[in-house]
């Protein structure tokens, strides 16, 4: 059996006098495409916030590569390689798309503090520029602002974006909201290539690209892990059915 | 002893002076999610109106339900040509706009009644002093203003707690997307929240019309204070907005009333005075940082 | 709206204007407009400096008065000393000398920027802005309480810093000393923006909790900013107190802060040229209408609010076609 990546344990996390999650539990092999669903207001959101570190938990623990980093700030997690993309897009829309990867591709290092030299000649990115934008194949559009994309050319750079810290866990919000079906399988390709090189946590809606990508299955219900298990289970188990059906 | 407890009254009067500015500017925030420089304006707005009718009629009353009306009536129709227009817009389009105000009022105010400062008299029905301990002798007006501020912090308290339109104002106030689920007419409501705010500061104007002279540019001094005051207690906080006016007025008036007695203990006197007048009117600042450093929402943040 | 070319051609057509009237002044005896244009070269500086945090730091700093102030105090305190021949503090010995004196101003202005600004940048929104305007009133105070260097009266100089080769006292050459200090500011400005640090500076500006979630802690970066642009405006203070050989605490009054706001809008914020027009504007506008009229800011007050709700790119935004901010 393959270690745990990412290990998290009973987080709790209430806003007021609600409750968003209560006892998430869930497990991420390394190397595995791992899904997580449940229906509206299941808490997945606040879920990945306190796993990227944007909300820090009232209880519970997360243990990344073996450390906790429970209370860790968000960009300090980055740099142990945990990386998220947002459920709404959020590339720097008025800069251009050739600024937008350099950003993603400075953030590695500490010292930025560089104040003379024009930030795309800068030696990193010189470097790593060229191939990043060919990975999700926005060379030729390099020089346009990111405004301009279209939403799908948007998705495309952000998870290039992402990528490009080289993270050990990618975690995805949505990244088929608001596509066509093109996208939708463009994406989910592109998803299929990223498996060989990181291991990635998914939330989804659409449960077709989540059947067909997932390795295991976590179950999130009114805050709380409902199940986990590969996707035969999941499809097999009543009190998903159960859970999807009473919220609709 | 009896000084102390003298200044002490003095601090809670300018404490219940920034309450009545700061509970309105707070709500505006809070709500809104707009910062508005001018609401020192409606400030003076009420001194200057106030002054005017009571010069004229010679009636205290009247003078102050006038400068009540003008502040809520300005208010509301600012609300309605321009900060509603900028709800939508970025903090700076927000604070340029509002300065612009700001350059608008003072001028058109030195406009209509010139450069010159206008005083106020005290009304004549408690213009004298009354002895309150052996000894202390105090000013019934300040009294009645500490009255009148203690009456209205009730009166809010009555309205945020028992009726329904305070809840929703509450409400709104922690969570803008709530009353709007709720179906409530959001324009309306932020009009009447901006008008509240506005008379209530029309309300501090004409109170302090008497002790302070009635200038063109009053406002600024005092919204710098309420921004202090707001800044301690927490963004969208009836309660922060107590806690800091009287915290902001105590420390303010003590500061400047003590500091020089206790700095002459170990400096000559001259050094003393000028090095304490200063630290006394930092004091507050300093108040501020401290607050800051150790709660940068402020004393009663309200929940995000 | 023009394109890079015409962007190109307006700025040098621009900095050639600024380059030659002197020249132009003296020949058709207009002397008065000489320290006219200083006055709105000094206040240009100021404004660029405060466009790096508010249009390119997305900083909405309402203090900015301050580390102009501090930047003239600096001067005023130091030839104060020089004169009496008596130290500050006992150690810090009085200088007229411009080679000492502006450097100081800009260390001091950058130093009181980092305690400000690590105080401020721990707050966000809202917050940033009414503490920035707090701290700024705050040194405001501490200057007025300063008997000894004239409290509310501020202090007299009774001539420029000096240095050698140029004789500051000169209008002319005064002039040319600001131009030049400006023109290095915004060419070192420019540089910035296009670096890293400015990339990631834009960055936050846009989507701070994007930039976060890249992995780059934004406080430093933000703080680092923020002591830039205290130090551009501690220079341009340092200019204008010799200029007018006279600071007094009024410089640091937060409608000044206002005004330099001001100036950054109707230009064009995030731009680095839009700056120095919208100072020459302001300050073009104040000299004009006010001779026509002491009450020109009932009409400026109006004229502010209708740029804000219909024109907020500014005059060089408009040309430039700027776009407004992502969120």
């Amino acid at each position: 059996m393959t270690e745990n990546l990412l290990q998290v344990h009973g987080l709790c996390k209430s806003f007021g006098a609600v409750r968003a999650n209560s006892n998430f539990s869930l497990s991420v092999r390394s190397g595995s495409v791992h899904a997580l669903i449940g229906p509206n207001g299941a808490g997945k959101t606040t879920a990945l916030n306190q796993l990227s570190g944007e909300i820090v938990p009232d209880s519970g623990s997360i243990l990344f590569n073996g450390r906790t980093i429970t209370r860790m700030k968000s960009y300090n997690r980055v740099k142990l390689g945990i990386a998220r993309s947002f459920q709404i897009t959020s590339v720097f829309e008025s800069l251009s798309v050739e600024e937008n990867m350099a950003l993603s591709i400075i953030a590695k290092y500490r010292n930025n503090f560089k104040f003379w030299q024009n930030c795309l000649s800068a030696p990193p990115v010189l470097e790593g520029l060229t191939r990043a934008l060919e990975t999700v194949g926005l060379h030729e559009r390099k020089k346009i602002q990111a405004g301009h994309l279209s939403h799908g050319e948007k998705k495309q750079l952000e998870v290039g974006m992402t990528l490009a810290g080289k993270p050990k866990l990618l975690m995805l919000d949505e990244p088929m909201a608001g596509m066509g079906p093109g996208g939708t399988v463009e994406m989910s390709k592109l998803i299929r290539r990223l498996k060989e090189k990181t291991t990635i946590l998914l939330v989804e809606h659409d449960m077709e690209v989540v059947f067909s990508l997932a390795d295991t299955i976590t179950v999130l219900v009114s805050g709380e892990t409902l199940t986990s298990g590969p996707p035969e289970a999941i499809r097999a188990d009543e009190r998903v059915r159960a859970a999807y059906l009473g919220d609709d | 002893m009896l000084l102390f407890v003298e200044q002490v009254l003095n601090g809670f009067q300018l404490g219940i002076t920034l309450f009545l500015m700061s509970a309105g500017l707070t709500l505006i925030f809070g709500i809104m999610q707009v910062i508005n420089l001018a609401h020192g304006s409606f400030y003076m707005i009420g001194a200057y109106v106030g002054a005017t009718i009571i010069g004229i009629t010679g009636s205290f009353l009247l003078g102050t339900l006038a400068a009540l009306a003008a502040a809520a009536v300005v208010g509301m129709a600012v609300e309605y040509l321009v900060l509603r227009h900028l709800y939508d817009r970025d903090h700076l389009s927000q604070v340029l706009a509002t300065f612009g105000l700001i350059l608008f009022f003072n001028e058109l105010t030195r406009i209509i009644w010139g450069r010159q400062p206008l005083f106020m008299d005290v009304p004549a029905a408690i213009s004298g002093s009354i002895e309150l301990l052996p000894g202390l002798v105090y000013p019934l007006y300040r009294l009645a203003i500490i009255a009148v501020g203690v009456l209205v912090a009730v009166l809010l308290w009555l309205l945020f707690s028992r009726t329904r339109i305070g809840m929703q104002i509450r409400a709104g106030a922690s969570d803008r997307q709530m009353i709007a689920a709720l179906g409530v007419n959001i324009n309306l409501l932020y009009t009447l929240v901006f008008g509240l705010g506005t008379l209530l500061a029309g309300l501090a104007g004409v109170m302090a019309g008497p002790i302070l002279s009635v200038e063109s540019g009053m406002g600024e001094s005092i919204l710098i204070l309420t921004f202090v005051v707001i800044v301690i207690g927490g963004i969208g906080s009836i309660r922060g907005a107590v806690v800091g006016a009287l915290l902001v007025g105590m420390v303010d008036t003590l500061g400047r009333a003590f500091l020089p007695g206790l700095f002459r203990l170990f400096l000559s006197s001259s050094h003393a005075d000028s090095g304490a007048a200063s630290l006394a009117s930092m004091a507050i600042y300093i108040l501020m940082a401290i607050v800051l450093v150790w709660r940068p929402r402020g004393l009663f943040p309200a929940p995000s | 709206m023009l394109d890079n070319t015409g962007k190109k051609i307006a700025v040098s057509a621009g900095t050639i204007c600024l380059v030659l009237l002197p020249a132009v002044a003296t020949l058709f005896g207009h002397d008065y407009f000489i320290s006219l244009f200083t006055r709105i070269l000094i206040y240009a500086l100021a404004a660029v400096s405060l466009d790096l945090l508010l249009g390119f730091g997305g900083l909405v700093s309402l203090g900015h008065a301050a580390f102009f102030g501090v930047g003239g105090y600096v001067v005023g305190m130091l030839f104060y000393h020089a004169s009496e021949a008596q130290p500050l503090l006992g150690v810090i010995p009085g200088s007229e000398n411009a080679l000492i004196v502006l450097p100081s101003a800009v260390l001091v202005s950058a130093l009181f920027a980092v305690v400000i600004g690590s105080l401020s940048l721990r707050t966000k929104g809202m917050h940033f802005i009414m503490i920035t305007l707090a701290f700024a009133q705050m040194i405001f105070y501490f200057f007025v309480g300063l008997e000894k260097y004239g409290g509310d009266d501020g202090l007299s100089l009774y001539a420029r810093n000096k240095m050698a080769l140029l004789d500051l006292s000169d209008d002319i050459q005064f002039y040319y000393f600001c131009l030049f200090f400006l023109i290095i500011f915004v060419f070192f400005a420019y540089r910035l923006v296009q670096s890293r640090f400015g990339l990631v500076i834009r960055g936050i500006s846009l989507n701070e909790r994007r930039v976060r979630a890249l992995g780059i802690g934004s406080y430093h970066y933000k703080l680092v900013c923020f002591v830039i642009a205290g130090a551009g405006a501690g220079l341009a203070g340092a200019l204008l107190v010799n200029q007018t050989e006279y600071v007094s605490p009024g410089m640091m009054h937060w409608t000044i802060s206002g005004e330099l706001m001001v100036m950054v809008l109707i230009g064009g914020l995030g731009t680095l040229f839009g700056p120095i027009v919208g100072s020459a504007i302001f300050i073009l506008l104040e000299d004009v209408l006010g001779m026509y009229t002491e009450h020109w800011m009932v009409y400026m007050g109006p004229l502010l609010i209708l740029i804000v709700l219909f024109a907020p790119q500014g005059l060089f935004g408009l040309l430039s076609g700027k776009r407004g901010r992502d969120d």
